[in-house]
């Protein structure tokens, strides 16, 4: 059976389902009651910040970290269970049966054994024949077949990575899970990378969860995005969506969404921008404003708004604005950015006036 | 939580458990008995009689043998440190001819153990020695009346030797340190006027201080629980004392109470050397770019090949010429059966030594990385702690409880109506062997320890995840990455075991030798000349390690 053959039996399934997961290290929560499902087939980007317990939720699923209590399924079937209850037992397959391929960050290619026999290490059930036909197989996905017979350290760290995904797909695993695999590689190589992966993956319809601090490699290779802030999920939903619907400050932060101005601030500004929306400061939160959507003219008036740098960005210019909602109090001056694609006839220092084209998007806290 | 597998099913890990417990408690063994030995005639309702032999010795000569001490250790200091610091320097910072080889060169003199440098040079500079004879010729001297020769068979002399034998200690930790030296520092230095001199005293000696600290401790170690040297050049210190209580006086109690007290010295010692460390991290600016060498002009490269010829010199070639020399003029006396007959059973000896100390430390060691515990990581230094305890303490250490192990098993199996079997554990080559393994375990300990650290712990994961459990792991990932780590970790164990004197001289069985007490007991006899095959056969196996260093270095 291929592995395109095995893997489609599982479409439609869901291929990770985790409930109420908790973690500690020496009494720190990095979990904090962590859910989320991955429907089968498909990609999921966890993204946060460094220590956001990302890495070890994907360590979690793969049973080398034992969480505290908590339940994950993979593909319908219990590999942990642990309520912290006397009555009810524990459940906790170990990560060999869990049937899951992981690529490491550094890949963890065994150093002294050539690429065919690292494939070979994780196919130990496998007669003489069988395995070497699954090599060949694995390294033919990976456009590697005449690599065999090298070592790790004779192959690039492209080449490097493509191989510790053919021996992470060789036992034909039921799910992928990837620890930054993107981030020892740059530029045109990791976005070639990025999408031979993805149609391979795609092709053979493997559900996937991978690890990464970068939004560009959620954007170019994930179905979906999971923001991860302090051991819990804030946003999941798609690429698109988490960048420009963010649900909470935090998001909207970590993927640069745009200005964020609490109420009190957003009151005072809005009442230096000419604005084309319905205002409402009955109920608490944020305002998110996208860079793209300010206009700026230069004001003779003191607006409260200045210019203080102008950066070229490539699709355009990127302006950064002093703004000071309350002109009585320096401390409350914030910093803000708008985007055009052509230069704008404004100099640092110049007084400014804003207006914002388009309704700004409402952050919950 | 950190357990890594936790979910394997555990192999045999409760014998693997017990096992290191009972590896740490036999390494403990030897302290705790002296500590009890010491103490014992003092406790309430004990059946020892006070043994006055201590007091009587506390009352004349501790407190020349702990002057002495203190000065053999200082001197060889003094020493180590004037030959090593500039050298080190010179081949971190300077590039000249011959650099390459000079600081191999520079290592070499750590082949020759002090003891046999001290009886060539005392033969030499001896009154009836080929220099003072030819001074004596040329100037038509008739007596010693008549001139003033310097005499090398005092703390000074002995201090030398010591120095001369375990600068490199010092010379190889600082060269590293010095090679890894900021760049970027010494131009913040040099941009703020500073001359070369002021960068070296201001910047980079104080950065390289760690690794001064730590080479000095080595140093200060080594000459602490030297006997060979100081034993013939007559000087009493806290380990001949050691010797002689036991053996001259028949004291086992007051080798024990000075025993703890050298412990106590070299306790201090680790502690100033840990103290100095701890601002280490604060210290650490490498750079992650070569620090480029500065080019050595002909003056300069001219003095810094006669200061380091000089030191080698003394330290390697005249020692090793001499035994050359003394080897073709008694060809007779050193190819004699002997020589082969206790170098088999010392290669022996140190084959078994090392290998139980490599599969201590592997075992030991793979038990820290499968779970990782507080308790594994207590075991391990632990077994590690051999290494600070002098082999004259140690000796002693062992000859307590397994002297006592010998008398209980004798009296029980009388008492079952058989015959004695006599002092199997105390009276065989099971003390030695036990000896070498908790007093080298540190080297073995540390070098798989090292090459655990540079193997990363998601090759495990990755293994784990590939179906293979703890045992397969070991077998198909962990020992065959580590081959080389285990065969070095052997090899120095091996030459430690050839090289070991102290140790030997008091716990190996009756007419048993090893290389080492061999060639010591012709030198103590002044007849080293008979014995010199077997002191070269011990300075060729001692170069292997410096080879091997060598090699490592180059591949790096």
């Amino acid at each position: 059976m291929s592995i395109k053959e095995q893997t489609i039996s599982e479409f439609n399934a869901t291929a990770v389902e985790m409930n109420n997961i908790q973690v500690a290290f020496d009494n720190t929560n990095v979990l904090n009651k962590l859910n989320f499902s991955l429907p089968a087939g498909e990609i999921l980007c966890l993204l946060g910040p460094s220590g956001c317990g990302k890495t070890t939720a994907l360590k979690t699923i793969a049973g080398l970290i034992t969480p505290l209590q908590g339940e994950i399924d993979l593909f319908g079937r219990s590999v942990f269970f642990n309520s912290n209850s006397a009555t009810e037992k524990v459940t906790n397959i170990p990560p060999q049966q869990r049937g899951v391929g992981f690529i490491f960050q550094d890949y963890a290619l065994f150093p002294h054994m050539t690429v065919s026999q690292n494939i070979a290490y994780g196919l130990p059930d496998l007669n003489k024949e069988e395995r070497k036909q699954r090599i060949e197989e694995s390294l033919q996905l990976v456009e590697l077949l005449d690599m065999q017979q090298r070592y790790p350290h004779e192959l690039s760290g492209g080449q490097q990575q493509r191989i510790a995904v053919a021996r992470a797909l060789a036992p034909k695993p039921q799910l992928l899970l990837m620890d930054e695999p993107f981030s020892n590689v740059d530029g045109q190589v990791k976005r070639r990378m990025m999408a031979d992966l993805r149609r391979l993956l795609k092709d053979h319809n493997i559900s996937c969860i991978f690890v990464t601090h970068a939004k560009e490699e959620a954007f170019a290779f994930a179905d979906k995005t999971a923001v991860m802030v302090a051991g819990e999920i804030a946003q999941l939903d798609k690429p698109a969506v988490v960048y420009n619907q963010p649900k909470s400050c935090a998001v909207a932060n970590f993927m640069e969404s745009g200005n964020i101005a609490s109420l009190r601030n957003s009151q005072k500004i809005l009442d230096r921008i000419d604005h084309h929306w319905h205002k409402d400061f009955e109920s608490s939160g944020y305002w998110l404003f996208k860079p793209q959507h300010l206009s700026l003219n230069k004001s003779l008036q003191n607006t409260g708004i200045t210019l203080i740098d102008t950066t070229y960005i490539g699709r355009g210019y990127q302006y950064e604005l002093s703004v000071q909602p309350d002109k009585y109090n320096p401390a409350s001056t914030i910093i803000w950015k708008a985007e055009s694609e052509q230069a704008l006839n404004i100099n640092i220092g110049d007084n400014l006036a804003i207006e914002y084209l388009a309704s700004p998007h409402w952050l919950q806290e | 939580m950190n357990n890594r597998f936790k979910a394997l099913p555990q192999i045999s890990a409760t014998a693997v458990s017990l096992t290191t417990a009972l590896i740490s408690f036999i390494i403990l063994l030897p302290v705790a008995a002296l500590i009890h030995q010491s103490i014992v005639e003092y406790l309430p309702f004990s059946q020892h009689v006070i043994d006055d032999t201590f007091s009587g010795i506390v009352d004349t000569v501790l407190s020349d043998y702990i002057s002495n001490s203190l000065l053999v250790v200082s001197g060889s200091l003094i020493f180590a440190c004037i030959f090593a610091i500039a050298p080190a320097w010179w081949c971190a910072h300077y590039e000249f001819k011959g650099r390459k080889y000079l600081q191999w060169l520079m290592i070499f003199p750590l082949a020759i153990p002090a003891y046999i440098s001290a009886y060539i040079y005392t033969d030499m500079l001896d009154y009836a020695g080929p220099i003072q004879s030819s001074l004596r010729l040329v100037f038509q001297w008739q007596g010693p009346q008549d001139y003033w020769f310097p005499d090398i068979r005092n703390i000074w002399g002995a201090s030398l030797m010591l120095g001369l034998a375990l600068y490199p200690y010092i010379f190889l930790l600082l060269r590293n340190a010095f090679e890894q030296r900021s760049q970027s520092l010494t131009q913040a230095a040099q941009l703020m006027g500073a001359s070369e001199r002021k960068i070296f005293w201001t910047i980079h000696l104080p950065i390289a201080r760690p690794a001064l600290a730590i080479g000095c401790t080595l140093v200060a170690m080594e000459s602490l629980a030297d006997y060979g040297t100081v034993q013939l050049f007559a000087i009493s210190t806290l380990t001949t004392a050691i010797y002689d209580s036991w053996l001259v006086y028949g004291s086992l109690s007051s080798a024990a109470k000075i025993s703890c007290l050298t412990l106590l010295f070299v306790l201090t010692l680790i502690g100033l050397e840990k103290n100095s460390r701890k601002k280490q991290q604060n210290f650490d600016s490498r750079s992650a770019k070569p620090f480029p060498k500065v080019y050595a002009n002909k003056t300069k490269t001219a003095f810094i090949w006669l200061f380091c010829s000089t030191v080698i010199a003394l330290g390697f070639a005249i020692p090793l010429i001499t035994l050359i020399s003394y080897c073709i003029d008694y060809w007779v006396e050193n190819i004699n059966g002997d020589i082969l007959t206790h170098s088999k059973s010392t290669f022996i000896l140190a084959a078994i030594a090392a290998s139980i100390a490599c599969l201590l430390a592997l075992l030991l060691n793979s038990q820290q990385r499968f779970n990782p515990s507080k308790s594994n990581q207590a075991k391990l230094s632990l077994s590690s702690l051999g290494y600070a305890i002098p082999g004259t303490v140690l000796a002693i250490g062992i000859l307590i409880p397994f002297t006592q192990l010998d008398i209980w098993l004798n009296t029980f199996i009388q008492s079952l109506g058989y015959e004695k079997v006599g002092l199997i554990f105390s009276g065989t080559t099971f003390a030695l062997i036990l000896a070498f393994v908790i007093r080298f375990s540190a080297i073995s300990n540390g070098n798989i320890q090292a090459a655990y650290k540079q193997m990363p712990p998601n090759l495990d994961d990755a293994s784990t995840l590939l179906k293979a459990g703890r045992l397969k792991t070991f077998r198909k990932i962990h020992l065959p990455i580590m081959t080389p780590a285990i065969v070095s970790a052997f090899l120095l164990v091996f030459i430690e075991v050839v090289k070991e004197l102290p140790a030997s001289l008091l716990l190996r069985p009756f007419n048993f030798e090893t290389l080492a007490t061999y060639v010591y007991q012709f030198a103590s006899d002044e007849q080293l000349e008979h014995a010199a095959s077997g002191a070269l056969l011990i300075i060729v196996v001692s170069l292997l390690p410096i080879l091997l260093l060598s090699r490592s270095q180059k591949m790096h």
